[in-house]
């Protein structure tokens, strides 16, 4: 494990990745959904290394506001908050909720999560590319979230993604990639 | 004054009051607290000047765990 750690240090340093200028130390993002507890996510948090945390955003339930903000667990850290426009099911929606993120005045990263098909899951490449030029001409830092077509994803790129984020496999099937050869 | 908040037809109790009077009246902490009032995102800094008029529709949302 420690020599695991060590080569994973050095691969850091001699090949950093790189996104929104933001030169990172884990190359992993780390979703905060479905934790049992909050103590528990902290643990995972701290023990995955990942400097890249993945939050929604939802309306607030006022009549039941005492409850924990997720938030409240993370003060103090130097955490990068992407947040996702799950949700959405339309350019339009994506950046309404990315012009709400940013106003939380924590991060302009924003994984744009669009789709229109609630069971599946599967995004919509066409409002993603959409809201993609969109929100790069707005100044977020934009990471999509897409379909493994390898030309879409280069059509992102060249929209101004800071990184595309194609999905192996449906979202909550644990499949992996499906497709390696659209990822190779 | 009627408004709606997150969806719900609310009567503010006084004749007049602030989006900084709102998010305090529901005890939230506004640092970690979204605002947008009839479709426009109003950031932190503005809220003590935003004054509650009837018929305002208002969204509060938060960050919440996801992927």
């Amino acid at each position: 494990m420690v020599e695991k750690d060590a080569a994973l240090e050095t691969l850091a340093e001699q090949d950093p990745l790189v996104i929104g200028g933001r030169r990172l130390s884990s190359r992993l993002f780390l979703g905060t959904g479905r934790f049992p507890n909050p103590l528990v996510q902290k643990q995972a948090v701290a023990a995955s290394g990942a400097e890249v945390l993945t939050f929604a955003i939802r309306r607030i339930d006022l009549e039941a506001a005492h409850d924990d903000a997720i938030l409240t667990h993370f003060e103090g850290g130097s955490w990068i908050y992407l947040l996702n426009t799950s949700g959405a099911r339309t350019a339009d929606e994506a950046v309404r909720i990315a012009r709400l993120a940013r106003a939380s005045g924590l991060s302009d990263w924003i994984k744009v999560e669009i789709s229109a098909d609630s069971k599946t899951l599967l995004p919509d490449p066409l409002e993603t590319l959409r809201a993609t030029e969109r929100l790069v001409k707005e100044g977020f830092v934009v990471l999509p979230y897409t379909s493994d077509d390898p030309i879409l994803c280069k059509r992102l790129e060249e929209a101004g993604a800071a990184a595309v984020m194609p999905g192996g496999s449906p979202i909550g099937t644990g499949l992996g990639i499906l497709n390696p050869y659209n990822s190779a | 004054m009627k408004l709606t908040v997150n969806g719900k037809a609310v009567e503010w109790p006084a004749e007049s009051g602030t989006l900084s009077d709102l998010v305090q009246h529901y005890r939230l902490r506004p640092n970690l607290v979204i605002a947008e009032v009839d479709g426009r995102v109003v950031r932190r800094e503005e809220w003590p000047n935003v004054a509650l008029a009837d018929g305002m529709t208002v969204e509060l949302v938060q960050f919440v765990g996801g992927g």
